[in-house]
């Protein structure tokens, strides 16, 4: 034993922690486990149970609720198969599935039904509050257009695909071709928010991946130091597909939490394909009827209602306080102005949008960045394509100066990959389009960006402006990194008030864009 | 389909075809034994439902399984037996049986409680908690049940037609231990 812990003290917490123990006695609903095969029981008796209710085995182990039949029910085990036999009781706990939100769970790994998997001990140090997996959105009159911008610190997305405070917008590509980094560099990019005090707090649901890749994920984040603000919400590969299924209402009741309490909040789900492949699984074995690709037929439901969660709550504390659908523990304690954005990420199949997921998330989102294997490939990262990304909310929260900077670069940018794919065949080219592909060339190489590396918004707009207005026409391709990165020290080094601090807070004039013009002048003088 | 629309289909016709021909406490006997054979014999479910097993061994296996040798079985349990087996719905005798034994109960207003205890208790101990319980349940009568299970420690586990009531010293015990493992985990 440790020679610093003092016996006295630990007899002393270990008799206050028997006082608090609970042991009284109680009487509770039982049935018996008629059958169980395949991660689902099937429980005769329990009469009064609901739906979504956590059930209770005599040896620990627990399931949920999810089929309500006249005399029995069917429940998905939360545990191992094998752990339950035949002629089992099973109690009911009168608990809906819920999970236990709180700050505590800042810098933590959990499990969806809130028990840490970090090794770190107790979810301790504050309150911790009962959040439902499943609830209501927020009705139309608690909501609020979305106005306020989140900042991703990648350009490609801050300046044609801007997300706002509230939104979803979905990640959609095929494996390998960045979705998650987009997602750690936006969690990492939050970063700013906290050190100011105006956190971000993000939750990063991992659905069926390997613990390994959890791991590093988590790993990443603590590297950068994300971890502050950030609750990572796993269910791996080898959990049970009811775990896999709960993961992303795990996260969304997380959310809610500080969406409610008025606080901004991220939410990433990673990714919602492995998810509906789950949901594809429990349904399956509860005997549900298929539908497309096997889905069972309330799929769309199933997305639809997590997603909607996602809102940016009113402003006026009268109205919002009285939102629909609060759960008890957080009554009294709702506070307008709050936010909760969501990030789904869908994996499609050899580029296939059409399938039945994608279009589903794709219509229920405001929005998609579609990523490209080529793109990928040719060492355009992210990957974006711009032709098919959109956001259909979040031009609205863009900051001024971006908007003014940016404006014309997705339109021009789309036209760039068209043309550039016309002269592909070669032939001559007129001076119009010429010039259309120069700057298309310097820009994408401009939007390209290194992972983990997200950059403030001020930064943005000025390495942006330089491609928008042409400042990078006679600069090789190739140099155009260099020239970004010169650009950007002389601007942190001499023009930190008089330029970055102004298109920090969204101004652009004409004496910004004047030394705008003469820094990006000169570096491209030193670099010729 | 549905096994439970299934069950209650099947379960209702053999009450009402077992309360026509007279014999549906018999039937009601043989439920009980059968039902506890499923818990019992692990096998029995899959043999049921294995196509290799022909029908009539599933026929005698049913009927060994109620009674001994197979020979006391009622008329009209053994035309369910029949009539389950040739319509394929083996695998769904447990929650027929299971459903049956539910109607017969509600309809004779029979009330049914089982006491686990550590060592035994006194006979009239059990009588004075058996006319409680039937009381308190509204009951014509009781079924009432006992088990002397050494490894609840102390106590008692009464359970009375779908509820439990918990007072094992073993399962207190696992309660705390897990209330101080909760608060106290922690890989060092």
């Amino acid at each position: 034993m440790n020679d610093d812990i003092k016996v006295s003290e630990v007899t002393e917490i270990l008799h206050q922690q028997l006082e608090s123990i609970d042991s009284g006695i109680q009487v509770s609903e039982i049935g018996k486990v008629l059958q169980v095969s395949d991660g689902v029981v099937r429980i005769y008796g329990l009469r009064n149970a609901q739906a979504n209710e956590l059930i209770e085995f005599e040896n620990g182990e627990k399931a949920i609720v999810m089929n309500l039949e006249e005399d029995n029910v069917g429940a998905v085990l939360l545990g191992r198969t094998d752990m339950i036999k035949e002629g089992y009781i099973a109690k009911r706990t009168g608990h809906i599935v819920s999970i236990m939100a709180g700050e505590s769970m800042l810098g933590r790994v959990i499990n969806p039904l809130g028990e840490p998997m970090d090794g770190k001990g107790p979810l301790d140090g504050g309150t911790l509050y009962e959040m439902p997996l499943e609830r209501k959105a927020p009705g139309i009159i608690f909501r609020e257009p979305v106005n306020e911008p989140l900042q991703t610190g990648l350009k490609a997305i801050d300046a044609m695909i801007p997300i706002g405070r509230g939104q979803r917008e979905l990640i959609i590509g095929d494996r390998q071709t960045g979705k998650t980094a987009i997602a750690i560099d936006t969690i990492i990019n939050q970063r700013a928010n906290y050190e100011a005090g105006n956190p971000v707090y993000c939750i990063y649901v991992a659905v069926g991946q390997k613990d390994s890749t959890v791991a590093a994920t988590v790993q990443t984040l603590r590297k950068y130091g994300a971890m502050d603000y950030t609750v990572v919400v796993s269910a791996c590969a080898a959990d049970p597909a009811a775990l896999q299924y709960f993961a992303p209402f795990a996260g969304a009741a997380v959310g809610e939490y500080f969406r409610d309490t008025g606080r901004h909040a991220l939410v990433i789900y990673d990714d919602l394909s492995k998810q509906a492949v789950a949901y594809r699984e429990v349904s399956l074995i509860l005997r549900r009827p298929s539908g497309r690709e096997a889905y069972p037929g309330d799929i769309f439901y199933l997305h639809s209602r997590l997603l909607e969660r996602a809102a940016k709550i009113i402003s006026q504390q009268e109205v919002a306080s009285q939102m629909n659908d609060v759960p008890p523990s957080l009554k009294g304690k709702i506070k307008g102005g709050g936010s909760l954005t969501a990030l789904p990420i869908i994996e499609t199949q050899a580029g296939d949008v059409t399938a039945y997921i994608p279009t589903n998330v794709i219509s229920i989102t405001d929005g998609q960045i579609f990523l490209d294997t080529d793109l990928f490939n040719q060492g355009i990262r992210p990957a974006i394509n711009v032709g098919i990304s959109v956001s259909r909310v979040g031009g609205n929260a863009q900051i001024k100066a971006m908007k003014q900077v940016a404006s014309s670069l997705k339109i021009n940018q789309s036209q760039y990959q068209e043309l550039e794919a016309f002269t592909k065949f070669g032939g001559e080219v007129d001076p119009v389009t010429a010039l259309a592909i120069n700057k298309g060339q310097r820009n994408t190489k401009l939007l390209c960006q290194k992972q983990y590396n997200p950059i403030p918004v001020e930064k943005e707009i000025a390495i942006l402006y330089c491609g928008t207005h042409g400042l990078l026409h006679d600069i090789p391709v190739d140099k155009v990194e260099t020239f970004e990165k010169l650009f950007l020290e002389t601007l942190e080094l001499k023009h930190k008030d008089d330029v970055l601090n102004l298109l920090k807070e969204g101004t652009i004039n004409d004496s910004v864009t004047a030394i705008l013009n003469e820094t990006a002048a000169s570096i491209v003088k030193q670099i010729i | 389909m549905d096994v439970n629309i299934l069950s209650m289909r099947y379960a209702k016709a053999l009450f009402q075809f077992a309360a026509e021909n007279g014999d549906e406490k018999k039937v009601y006997e043989e439920c009980q034994i059968l039902s506890m054979a499923f818990p019992e014999v692990k096998k029995l479910r899959v043999t049921l439902q294995s196509p290799l097993v022909s029908e009539e061994e599933k026929t005698l296996l049913i009927r060994e399984a109620c009674s001994p040798g197979g020979k006391d079985v009622s008329p009209s349990f053994n035309s369910f037996i029949k009539l389950v087996i040739r319509n394929k719905r083996e695998g769904y005798v447990n929650s027929i049986i299971l459903i049956y034994m539910d109607l017969y109960r509600n309809s004779k207003h029979i009330g049914v409680a089982k006491l686990t205890t550590a060592v035994p208790v006194e006979k009239h101990v059990l009588e004075r908690i058996s006319e409680k319980t039937r009381l308190h349940l509204h009951a014509a009568e009781m079924e009432f049940d006992t088990k002397v299970d050494p490894r609840i420690e102390g106590g008692f586990i009464f359970d009375f037609n779908d509820f439990r009531i918990d007072a094992s010293v073993y399962s207190q015990l696992l309660n705390i231990r897990k209330q101080l493992t909760d608060r106290n985990r922690r890989i060092v």
